[in-house]
Order: structure tokens, then sequence, then C-alpha cells
């Protein structure tokens, strides 16, 4: 038996392109059915991006009914992300350690509670611990991080990005879908009922859980052995690791402020909200095609240029919108596009540390580049509120996106996609 | 045509199918005014 000592610090030898050492393929002799992992992991991340989604649907009933202002509902959603990706890396640690199922099964029960007490919350306080930190922490175990550390472990590699594809398109069409379906059930039921809907559905986790039920993995199975610490070091010592991180950081950036603040630059431009509307609905159709799209063609193009070509697309794409007159059609061509390249970059991205580092500690990796992206999304809302206050419009942030677009497109080029060498070295008798 | 590629064209269809439906929810007027009530209020 062979286990592969890592050094606290990486050195360059360490990392020898094209070694044999990590088991790319599944780690077990025993794996889940493809057809099982994909329609679960799909189903799950369907209701778990999909909830959440709606939520600015709750943005009026709430107020009102409450007598809060809209700060409080705000800061509930965004200390939600806050804590989604920061909680993301704990999670997945947990979800490699102990196994997806009972991750998943908390953070399902999570994902009701904080629905629940949502609806019964009377202060702003307990709105900010339901919505923000409960739901944030219910989706840090429930998207895509941990669905993905079951992937990795069982779908072979040849198959592994378009795997990841089909369940980031399932994520993106349940976010297309749960907007006008909790639109009808906030109008048929009221605010509170839909809510208490919705943490039943989210409990529906809990049974497609146990299809992501992984068999126990086999120690000796031509495995590498390697802590939570070793890991780490390893990989923030890794420079791909740290430019993939960049990248997403810049996803997150261009994806939220566009989301956020469009709407106020259409208003600012004389469109009507039927336009903003008809936009969201555009991306949201487009994202599920695009997100499918990225999946598959990572399985037969190198994913550093594919990733590459992402961020440079959504550039080329931001700068002809800034420089084309503003009409509705405009937009609408803008929004397919962006849609396009929404979340696009989920399936390449994952893949590409999976391909890297093996599939150990995939979910926890994972969920720190996910965490990146959490505060590039953080900075693209406050960045484009602060520079349209100090500025009197959205020119500045809008450049600044392009120019973030174009840095993360060069920062991708460099990436490698090989396994990292480990030494192995005869385990201890 | 094999039974394959049937089942794949009849998946894609369906699958385009609930596409244009949820699509198409997305421009009922009482959708259309509630989203435009929480972009324009949220942002």
């Amino acid at each position: 038996m062979c286990v592969i000592q890592v050094s606290a610090k990486p050195t360059r030898s360490h990392y020898i392109a094209r070694m044999s050492a990590i088991p790319t393929s599944p780690s077990s002799s025993r794996t889940l059915s493809l057809q099982q992992v994909l329609i679960c992991g799909a189903a799950i991340v369907t209701l778990s991006m999909g909830i959440r989604h709606g939520f600015g649907l709750w943005l009026t009933p709430v107020t009102m009914d409450r007598d809060w202002t809209r700060e409080a509902f705000s800061l509930a959603l965004a200390v939600q992300n806050i804590a989604w990706g920061a909680a993301g890396p704990f999670a997945g640690m947990l979800a490699d350690r102990f196994g997806a199922l009972r991750v998943l099964v908390a953070g399902a029960f999570l994902y009701a509670a904080g629905l629940a007490l949502m609806a019964v919350s009377t202060t702003a306080a307990g709105f900010l611990g339901s919505a923000g930190v409960l739901i944030g922490l219910a989706q840090s175990g429930t998207t895509y991080a941990v669905v993905y550390g079951v992937i990795g472990r069982n779908v072979a590699p040849e198959k592994r990005s378009w795997a990841m594809g089909v369940a980031a398109a399932a994520g993106s069409f349940g976010q297309f879908l749960m907007v006008p379906v909790e639109n009808w059930l906030i109008g048929y039921s009221g605010w509170q009922n839909a809510l208490f809907v919705l943490a039943i559905a989210a409990c529906l986790i809990v049974p497609l859980a146990f299809g992501l039920r992984e068999p126990a993995r086999d120690a000796a199975h031509g495995a590498h052995h390697q802590s939570i610490g070793q890991a780490l070091r390893e990989a923030f010592g890794y420079r791909s690791f740290q430019l993939l991180m960049l990248g997403y950081f810049v996803c997150g950036f261009q994806v939220v402020f566009i989301g956020v603040h469009m709407p106020s630059y259409l208003k600012d431009h004389g469109l009507t909200p039927q336009v903003a509307t008809n936009a969201l609905a555009l991306i949201g159709l487009f994202n599920v095609f695009g997100t499918y799209a990225a999946g598959t063609l990572g399985q037969r193009l190198p994913k550093r240029y594919l990733l590459s070509a992402i961020y440079l697309l959504r550039s080329i794409a931001i700068l002809i919108f800034l420089n084309v007159p503003l009409t509705p059609a405009s937009v609408y061509v803008f929004a397919a596009v962006m849609g396009v390249l929404w979340l696009s970059t989920v399936p390449p991205t994952n893949a590409i540390v999976a391909q890297i580092f093996g599939v150990q500690h995939m979910s926890m990796l994972g969920g720190f580049v996910f965490f990146s992206h959490q505060i590039g999304s953080f900075l693209g809302v406050w960045l484009g509120g602060k520079l349209y206050d100090a500025t009197g419009s959205y020119d500045v942030v809008w450049y600044l996106a392009i120019a973030l677009g174009v840095m993360a497109m060069l920062a991708n080029l460099p990436v490698r996609e090989s396994a990292i060498a480990r030494r192995p070295v005869p385990a201890a008798a | 045509m094999t039974r394959r590629a049937l089942r794949r064209i009849l998946a894609g269809l369906g699958a385009a199918a609930v596409l244009a439906a949820v699509f198409l929810a997305y421009t009922q007027p009482s959708l259309m005014q509630q989203l435009g009530d929480a972009i324009w209020a949220c942002f």
C-alpha cells in the first residue's frame, strides 16, 4: 500500500505534471450509478438553488406586514449570501469526512427551519437569523460543493465535467422555475403559507439525499491519504488553485453586479420595469443552456481555455452593450448572451479542482473556491452602489467589470489542469 | 431512426416544452408587476 506524503510547504518538485498517484477515477470500487447520482443530485440542486432565488418577491408583503424597513430585509439577504460562502468550506469538510448524506440531511432541515422561522419572525433580528443565517448555512450544505463532491467520487473522469454541467443546469432551471412558482404561491396562499409550503419542499431533499448515500470507501483502494491541513496547504500553495479562485471572484462580481444593478441602470435610461423583467426571464432561460453546454464542452476541450473564453466573452458583451443605443432589443440580446455565460463557469471550475487535487477533499476545496465567488458577489453589489453614489452613474463599475473579465481571462490561461504530483512513499508498517 | 435517437429527440422536445412553459409564466401580468415591484423596490 502507498500513501502520499505531502510536505508542509509544497515545493516546485512536488508539482510534476501528469503524475499518476492521484486516483482521478472514483475512489472506491463500489460507486453509485450515474443515473442515480444525476437524478438525485440534479433534483437536490434544483430545490436548493430554486427556493432561495425568488426571495425578492417577499420584500413587499413582508415589509408591509411587519412594518420593517427595506434595509432590514435586504440585510438579511446579504447576510444569507455571506453565510452561504463562509460556511461552504466547513460544510464541504464535513461532507468529505462524514459523507454527503449527513450534510445534505442537516442542510435540508436547516433550510426548512429557516423558511418556517422566516414566516413567523416578528422582529427584524429574528428575520436576520432565519432568512440570513439559517438559510445561508442550509445552502452551504445543499448546493453545488456538496453535490459535486458526490459526482466527483462516483462519476468517471471522462464524464465528470458533463455530469457537473447537468447538475449546474438543474440548479439554473430551479432558479428559472421557482420565481413564477413562488409568485403564484404567494398570491394563492399568502406570503406566510407560501414559506411553509417551501419548507415542506425543502424537506424533499432528505429522501433525495439517500440516493446520494455513498458506499463506505475502502481506505486501501488506490488511496492517497491527506489530512485537511495538508490538503489546504497544498491547494493554497498551488498557483493554479489561486488563479481559479481569482477567476471565480470575478464571476461573482460580474454576475451579481449585473443581476442587482442592471434594473436600476435600465430605469435610469428610461426603460420600463417590464423590460427588466423580460431580461431576467431571458437570463434564466439561457442560463440553463449555458451551464449544460459548458459542462459538455469541458469534457472535450481544455477547461482553462473554456473559462478564459467565458470571461472574455462577458467583457466583450458588456463593452458592446454599453456602446450601442439602449433599446429593449439590445437589452434582450445582452440578457440572452449573459444568460449563456451566467453560471457556465461552475462546471469547468469545479471539474478542474477535481482534476488537479483528486476527489478526497473536493467538497471542501470547492467550498473555498465558492467563498471567493461570494466575496466577489458582495463587492459587486456594494461597489455598484458605492461608485454610483460617488460618480452619479454606473459607468465606472461597468468598465471595472470589463477590466476584471479581461484579468480573469488572462488568469485562467496558465492554469494547469493535470493532476498535482505527490510523492508516493511506502506506508509505515 | 433508432429507438435511442427517437428517445433523445423526445426528451429534447419535452425539455424545450417545459422551458417554454416556464418562460411563458414570466409574461403573466401579475408576475410582471410583482417582479417589477421587487426589482425597483430592492435596488
